[in-house]
């Protein structure tokens, strides 16, 4: 097949070809179909939904997994003020409780260590997810505009191609108006 | 910011506090002088001057009145949480009594920290939407690569195989379908 006249960088998406073009058939001239049935703006549309579907989900994995993999790299650590408490403190104070029956006082200072030491802990709690919280926008931020940039980049460099592919075709004859026409099925601005 | 209110400086607590009466202290006296922006480390610092005001040197802070401020603008709050946890309540004893400068210091301390909580807030809420603006770009611009390699297998690829291939030193021939030429590479 004469591809020859056509320079091809090397494009970084190589390991996301069967993404990006998943037809599994040839494409000698001689095994196609012909374009007006394999290429109706309904398919197309179909096709490209599809695809955009199956980019998605594979950039939220790739989302995911960087996030989980900052967030190991970067651990959250909330301090505390005074030591933890210790399960045998909560057990011994349980007990005496249960079995002094002294009166409402001892009781009551009871429940309102055990509702400050809730509270304390609850708190704690919280203050730690809301932290893990805003470094995991952090990275998801960082993580789309890194992708933003290098998508660019990307789109940049297959219009380089396809307008290369175009001139020649035009170079060789083919009509204007044709690719004006496929540009419009295939869903494409016009070239400038 | 400056507009910023909080329930703790209007209503009842505002009223109340305005009724304590000012003082007529160093720190009142401070606030209303015009302290200049400047000094030589050589000079001694205002003898009545005995707290840490860097606000004192802003033109945007000169608003703070010694008394709680009065006129505030109120502005929708971000929205939060408003779920109610009664075991989150704290049960405060007795009120304290401060002094009115420890209750002046606790005002600006309070005023200081709420806007500070209140920027960051905002800055999360910017972050936010950038992210989701920077996704939805992202998502057109993977539509647009999809249409693209799409077009150019489907299409130019094809077309480019079914037509004869042009020769290097005429880069806009009209050749004959039918004559064969040479191809150097």
């Amino acid at each position: 097949m004469e591809r020859s006249h056509l320079y091809l960088p090397t494009l970084s998406y190589a390991t996301m070809g069967h993404v990006y073009a998943p037809y599994n058939g040839s494409s000698s001239p001689a095994t196609t179909l012909p374009l007006s049935s394999s290429s109706k703006p309904e398919q197309i549309e179909e096709l490209v939904s599809q695809q955009l579907h199956h980019l998605k989900m594979h950039y939220a994995d790739e989302e995911q997994r960087y996030v989980d993999q900052m967030l190991l790299e970067n651990p959250i650590v909330v301090e505390r003020r005074a030591p933890p408490p210790l399960k045998s403190e909560i057990v011994v104070d349980q007990g005496s409780n249960s079995g002094s029956g002294s009166g409402s006082d001892r009781s009551d200072v009871k429940e309102a260590k055990d509702a400050q030491r809730q509270r304390a802990e609850s708190c704690r709690k919280s203050r730690y997810n809301n932290k893990i919280k805003k470094a995991k926008l952090r990275f998801r931020h960082k993580f789309v505009s890194g992708q933003l940039k290098k998508s660019a980049v990307m789109l940049d460099t297959m219009r380089d191609v396809i307008a290369q592919a175009e001139r020649q075709l035009l170079d060789r004859g083919f009509p204007a108006s044709a690719l004006e026409r496929m540009r419009t099925t295939f869903g494409l601005e016009m070239e400038h | 910011m400056e507009n910023y209110s909080h329930k703790k400086f209007t209503g009842a607590l505002k009223r109340k506090r305005s009724t304590d009466g000012e003082s007529d202290d160093d720190v009142v006296f401070v606030m209303e002088q015009q302290q200049p922006v400047h000094r030589t480390p050589e000079q001694q610092p205002q003898a009545k001057r005995r707290f840490f005001r860097p606000w004192l040197d802003e033109p945007a802070e000169k608003e703070v009145q010694p008394e709680p401020p009065r006129k505030i603008v109120t502005t929708t709050p971000p929205p939060k949480d408003t779920a109610y946890h009664a075991n989150m309540v704290r049960n405060h004893h007795k009120r304290r009594h401060r002094s009115p400068q420890e209750q002046l210091r606790r005002d600006r301390n309070t005023l200081a920290s709420l806007r500070h909580r209140r920027s960051q807030q905002q800055q999360q809420q910017i972050i936010e939407q950038e992210y989701l603006s920077s996704r939805i770009q992202h998502e057109a611009q993977l539509q647009q690569q999809i249409r693209l390699s799409l077009y150019y297998v489907r299409f130019l690829q094809q077309s480019m195989a079914s037509m004869e291939p042009l020769t290097p030193t005429q880069p806009k021939p009209v050749l004959p379908p039918r004559q064969t030429t040479t191809q150097h590479p």
